[in-house]
């Protein structure tokens, strides 16, 4: 299992992974499903009509690919993508945040792979951060930007 | 006194995915919808709506 960000994640999610992931099981913490959820989080009337870049991304959707992605962002295939549970790992990214200056999405990744043993593969530089990868070297994770 | 708005709890109501409900085979997105998705991963779009959200909370920056 390869643990991924949120920039690995989607492509795979719709059946476009990275070439270099593309024969592996991989792995979405919880609250990294959580907040690529909200960035593709598709408008509705009312006073829940945020007008803002979130709500654009899904909107070049159509209704029916819409409701497919989030039935993938629920529930995807076992076979392609898991969302990790988070419960298990709160007392190790408590600690690993009470570590690091890391935030709560950083150190449930960090949980995520010390607990399960699990490489990381992000698919920006933007995920990783200078503490992310002191606490990656520190605690001998196997962590790795890889390219589109 | 609150008023309800009814309207704004079904939309909610609505939104939770119930995998048991799902009819079997998992549906397949549009060639253009999934070229999209993939596209807007690695080019910088996805990037700055998630470091929009990480910057207005800090717990889910990064």
């Amino acid at each position: 299992m390869i643990l991924v960000d949120e920039y690995a994640a989607l492509p795979a999610l719709v059946d476009m992974p990275p070439a270099t992931l593309a024969d592996e099981s991989l792995a979405l913490t919880y609250s990294r499903a959580y907040r690529l959820t909200r960035a593709l989080l598709d408008p509705r009337p009312g006073r829940l009509e945020i007008r803002g870049r979130f709500t654009r991304l899904a909107e070049a959707l159509t209704a029916t690919d819409r409701q497919l992605l989030h039935e993938r962002l629920a529930d995807p295939d076992p076979a392609v993508l898991t969302i990790v549970d988070p419960r298990s790992l709160i007392r190790t990214a408590a600690a690993i945040q009470n570590t690091y200056a890391v935030s709560l999405l950083q150190a449930e990744t960090l949980a995520a792979a010390v607990t399960h043993d699990w490489a990381i593969r992000f698919g920006d530089h933007g995920s990783l951060s200078a503490p992310v990868r002191q606490a990656a070297d520190e605690l001998r994770l196997d962590l790795a930007v890889i390219e589109p | 006194m609150v008023r309800v708005d009814r309207d704004l709890r079904d939309w909610l109501r609505g939104l939770a995915v119930q995998p048991e409900k799902r009819n079997g085979e998992r549906g397949k997105l549009s060639r253009e919808g999934a070229e999209y998705l993939e596209r807007i991963a690695t080019d910088g779009t996805l990037k700055a709506a998630l470091e929009e959200i990480g910057a207005t909370e800090p717990d889910l920056s990064g």
